[in-house]
């Protein structure tokens, strides 16, 4: 080698060292920006070989990241399902609210002042006082039915400006996406701030909804929505739209509540698919778990339903009676009873909000007595009677139909609170493992950056091996536990 | 059945399983490692623990334990949701580098990972 070729691969070596330098400084003054990636500085031997003039040494290599996608998608799946949950506690926890089942206050309260009012009714049939507590009760139930159906609305309004604001964000989001794919399609492919700045958009994209991020060859970035609807290719945004939608006329709730709907760029309704994240949960709350209590196009709601059964079993009771006994030796009938709850007969997902006490009844046209017939004698208290005994049916005919189960109207009611109860349960649990799951997905991130093929191979070895001593062990330890809880709960499900 | 006794045992495992949470979190293999142990010693200080508990007063429906045992299974549950995300991430892995290394068999599996042995030719 002569002393300029010498001199030469000194130089391009001290070049190429800098440049890694620059790397390694780059690295710390990025050190803390969120989801920087580690740039590692690759250093490519040069030929070596006298007899045609190759010199050896080395030269750059491509700048590569040391962030993997399948690691960063692994961490985004997890935080779709944390966005999940914890939308959903949000919600659910909005929605328990309005159930009181301590008995103090809301319709659990009311319902069981009534029943108190009816049986102090049959106690005195002809006390004025018992008269007008009966309706004044009512009247406190049926505000209780008003105030829950409204508190349900108010849930469901905001539910929809969530869902819209998240639309909002998404489409923000695809936007600022859209805005780094022009820089990197201009040939910025090696700005690592770049890098870090499409990494923290994803991560924020991943609380919202469930999508996949595939980098093309040109550096840019697809962002498809559930899989498959395009969001960002190349340089072009495909917005969503939210939409609510009424039911059509020909369903068994035509003027029911509309429903939310997520419709793709090209007009498809992508709500079935969206199910991940923040949206997803919220077009849950919207489309199934609201619908439960307030009704849809394609069901009555069951509150409504309760209001509605209930309604019609007092009702039914009191014009089965009568007010007072007429005269028939002198030819004046006896007086029928009146019904007491008036609603919408309209509208059957409208029944909770219009539930009212007739605004034409007075205290002394509640009808006490039970008219006599073939078989039994006239009873003087018999109507107040059986209203008392709807605390603590005797017959089916004193109960609710919640989805073909025969209960009283206090459990039906209960059932209902016990339904979101249940939900938020759930979430909370969801919730506590999804912390966990993200952080455990951040840490695999990390580990796992910058550790070469021969490493990961040892790697899945020893974690296969710890995976099946631990599935074993866990699952004695829940077949014990559960076998507890079965001893001391039998009630209580696995 | 001793009421305590059990609350106490069960309280114990649910403390173990907390640390089996923590380790899989971190995920790394010597983690697991520890967890399996202490998820071994949570096995068996529980069926200790069940026997034990046997000899004293009614424990049946017992509020208290059955509260623990609950808090166990939650912990438990949370613990298997953590590993079987720890094995889909490098079964997930394996694939991919599988089919990066392999390419895909005839039935559209991906290849297996050559994971030793491997030669690496530079050329």
């Amino acid at each position: 080698m002569n002393l300029l070729a010498g001199l030469s691969v000194t130089a391009g070596a001290l070049n190429a060292y800098d440049q890694v330098l620059e790397v390694v400084q780059n690295n710390v003054a990025n050190s803390s920006t969120p989801d920087y990636a580690e740039q590692t500085q690759n250093l490519e031997p040069l030929p070596f070989d006298v007899t045609d003039g190759a010199v050896g040494g080395v030269e750059l290599g491509e700048v590569s990241s040391a962030r993997d996608q399948y690691l960063n998608q692994a961490v985004r799946s997890q935080t779709v399902l944390l966005g999940q949950a914890q939308q959903n506690v949000t919600s659910l926890t909005a929605l328990q609210s309005v159930f009181d089942v301590t008995g103090q206050s809301g319709i659990s309260a009311a319902l069981n002042n009534l029943y108190s009012a009816f049986s102090a009714w049959a106690q005195s049939p002809t006390d004025s006082t018992a008269q007008q507590s009966v309706l004044t009760n009512a009247s406190a139930l049926a505000q209780a039915f008003q105030q829950t159906a409204a508190n349900l609305q108010t849930i469901s309004g905001n539910t929809a400006s969530q869902i819209q604001d998240t639309v909002t964000d998404v489409n923000n989001l695809i936007g600022q996406l859209q805005g780094y794919n022009q820089q990197i399609m201009n040939g910025n492919t090696h700005d690592a701030s770049l890098d870090a700045q499409v990494d923290s958009t994803l991560d924020q994209l991943s609380q919202y909804i469930d999508f996949s991020a595939i980098q093309q060859s040109d550096g840019s970035y697809e962002i498809l929505m559930n899989g498959q609807t395009p969001l960002l290719i190349e340089d072009q945004q495909y917005q969503i739209s939210y939409q609510p939608v009424g039911p059509s006329a020909t369903a068994a709730y035509p003027s029911g509540p509309p429903t939310a709907s997520i419709v793709s760029s090209s007009g498809v309704d992508i709500t079935a698919g969206t199910t991940g994240g923040q949206l997803g949960a919220l077009l849950n709350i919207a489309n199934t778990v609201l619908p439960s209590y307030l009704g849809d196009g394609n069901q009555q709601g069951d509150l409504n339903s309760l209001a509605q059964q209930f309604a019609d079993t007092v009702n039914n009771l009191l014009t089965s009676g009568n007010i007072s006994d007429g005269d028939p030796s002198n030819g004046v009938p006896a007086t029928p009873g009146v019904p007491l709850f008036t609603y919408d007969t309209t509208n059957g997902t409208n029944v909770a909000a219009s539930l009212a006490v007739s605004s034409t009844i007075t205290p002394d046209q509640l009808a006490a007595i039970q008219p006599a017939t073939d078989t039994t004698s006239e009873v003087s208290n018999g109507i107040a009677l059986a209203l008392s005994q709807l605390a603590t049916p005797q017959n089916s005919s004193q109960e609710g139909d919640l989805d073909g189960a025969s209960l009283s109207f206090s459990s039906f009611y209960g059932e209902l609170a016990a339904r979101v109860g249940g939900l938020l349960d759930t979430a909370n649990n969801d919730l506590t493992v999804q912390q966990s799951a993200v952080a455990q997905a951040q840490n695999q991130r990390q580990q796992s950056e910058g550790v070469n093929l021969d490493q990961q191979a040892a790697l899945l070895l020893q974690v296969q091996q710890a995976y099946d001593a631990n599935s074993k062990f866990l699952s004695v330890l829940d077949e014990i536990t559960s076998d507890v809880i079965q001893m001391m709960d039998p009630s209580t499900t696995t | 059945m001793n009421g305590a006794m059990l609350t106490a045992q069960l309280s114990a495992a649910t403390a173990r399983m907390e640390l089996v949470l923590s380790g899989l979190k971190d995920a790394s293999p010597a983690a697991l490692d520890d967890c399996a142990n202490l998820t071994e010693m949570a096995c068996q200080e529980l069926i200790g623990g069940i026997a034990a508990a046997r000899t004293g007063p009614d424990a049946d429906r017992d509020a208290e334990a059955l509260e623990a045992a609950l808090e166990l299974r939650a912990r438990i549950r949370q613990a298997r949701r953590l590993l079987e995300n720890v094995y889909r991430f490098h079964t997930g892995w394996n694939r991919l580098l599988g089919v990066r290394a392999g390419g895909y068999l005839p039935d559209g599996q991906a290849a297996p990972f050559p994971g030793a042995g491997r030669l690496c030719l530079r050329g």
